[in-house]
C-alpha cells in the first residue's frame, strides 16, 4: 500500500466513524421521515399501506453500521479520486514548468 | 425526505416514477457521457457521486428533538448539472430503499423527483443566475442550500397532494404546510451546513489546478 491508499482508507475510517457516532448518538430521536408517517396516519387512519420494505434492518445498530459502509466507501472514493486529480494537476504544472 | 415504503397510494406513486424515469434515463447517458470525456473530468464526477453517498448517511439532530439528512447533491448540480444528479439520487435511493428501509420501491419515483430532479433544478437556475455577479464559493453554497431546501419542501407538496386535508387546491396546500412544518426547523440548518461543505469542496477543487478549473467552468 502507498501513501495515498493510506490516506484514503484513513479518510473513510474517519468519515465512517462520524456517520456511525451521529447514528448512535441520535438513536433515541426521531426522524423526520417517521413524523411524516406519523402524520399520515392520524389525518388518515384508514390508509392502507400497500407495500413494505423490502429489507429491514434487523437492529439499530445493523441500520447504523450499513450507514457508516454507505459512507466509508464513498469516503474511499472521494479521496481516492481527489488525489488523483491533485497529481495530475501537479504533473501537468511541473511539466509546463519544465 | 424519504417517503417511506408504501405511503403514497398506488397513483400517486405510478405518477412519479413515470415522471421521474425519463429524466433519470437521460441522466445516466449524460453520465456515461462525460466520464468518457476525459480521466478529470471522470474523477470530478466520482468525487460528486461519492459526495451525494457520505452526505446523505450522515444523521443530524436537531432543537426539535428530530432527525434528518442533508441530500449532498449540491455539489453535483453545480459540477454537472441535474440530469447526472437525477441519476446519482436514484442510485443512492435504491439503495437506502434496499438494504435501510429508508425509503422504497413504490415511493422511488417521488423520492428521486424531489431529491433528483426538482430540487437540484432550482439550486442549478438560481447558481446560473447569480455566478455571473458572485464567487464560485458563495454561488456553489447558495446553490446547494436551494437544493437541500427545495427538496424537502417537494416532499411536503408530494405529501400534501397525496394526502389533503379535504377537497380542493387548497386542502393540499394547507396539509403540504402541515407536512413542511415537521421538516422546516430541522431541514433550514442541515441546508446550511450542507452548503458551507459543497463550498468548500468547490473551493478546495478549485485551488488544486488550472485545468480542472477550466473543466468546471465549462460543465458550470
Amino acid at each position: 500500500m502507498n501513501k495515498q491508499h493510506y490516506r484514503s482508507l484513513l479518510a473513510a475510517v474517519a468519515i465512517a466513524t462520524l456517520v456511525a457516532g451521529l447514528s448512535f448518538t441520535t438513536g433515541g430521536l426521531d426522524a423526520t421521515d417517521q413524523q411524516a408517517v406519523a402524520m399520515i396516519e392520524t389525518t388518515e387512519p384508514v390508509y392502507d399501506r400497500w407495500a413494505d420494505p423490502v429489507l429491514q434492518p434487523p437492529t439499530a445498530v445493523g441500520e447504523t453500521v450499513l450507514f457508516a459502509v454507505q459512507a466509508g466507501i464513498a469516503g474511499l472514493i472521494f479521496t481516492h479520486y481527489l488525489q488523483r486529480l491533485t497529481e495530475a494537476d501537479q504533473s501537468e504544472t511541473d511539466a509546463s514548468d519544465a | 425526505m424519504h417517503i417511506m415504503e408504501g405511503f403514497l397510494p398506488p397513483r400517486w406513486a405510478a405518477a412519479w416514477t413515470l415522471a421521474a424515469a425519463p429524466i433519470v434515463v437521460y441522466g445516466a447517458k449524460q453520465t456515461i457521457d462525460i466520464i468518457r470525456q476525459d480521466a478529470r473530468v471522470k474523477a470530478l464526477v466520482a468525487i460528486g457521486i461519492a459526495f451525494v453517498f457520505i452526505l446523505s448517511a450522515l444523521k443530524f439532530p436537531s432543537v426539535t428533538g428530530s432527525t434528518s439528512h442533508p441530500t449532498g447533491t449540491g455539489l453535483l448540480v453545480v459540477l454537472f448539472g441535474p440530469a447526472v444528479t437525477a441519476f446519482t439520487a436514484t442510485i443512492v435511493l435504491l439503495y437506502q430503499a434496499l438494504l435501510l428501509a429508508h425509503g422504497g420501491i413504490t415511493t422511488l419515483g417521488a423520492n428521486v423527483v424531489a431529491m433528483g430532479i426538482i430540487g437540484p433544478t432550482v439550486g442549478w437556475t438560481a447558481y446560473q443566475i447569480i455566478r455571473p455577479y458572485t464567487s464560485l464559493e458563495r454561488a456553489t453554497f447558495i446553490a446547494a442550500v436551494l437544493t437541500d431546501w427545495t427538496t424537502y419542501l417537494v416532499t411536503s407538496l408530494q405529501l400534501g397532494a397525496a394526502f389533503p386535508a379535504g377537497d380542493g387546491l387548497d386542502a393540499i396546500i394547507i396539509s403540504a404546510l402541515d407536512f413542511a412544518a415537521i421538516f422546516t426547523l430541522t431541514q433550514v440548518p442541515i441546508g446550511i451546513l450542507e452548503g458551507i461543505l459543497a463550498a468548500a469542496v468547490i473551493g478546495y477543487l478549485t485551488r488544486l489546478g488550472s485545468e480542472t478549473i477550466e473543466s468546471l467552468e465549462v460543465a458550470a
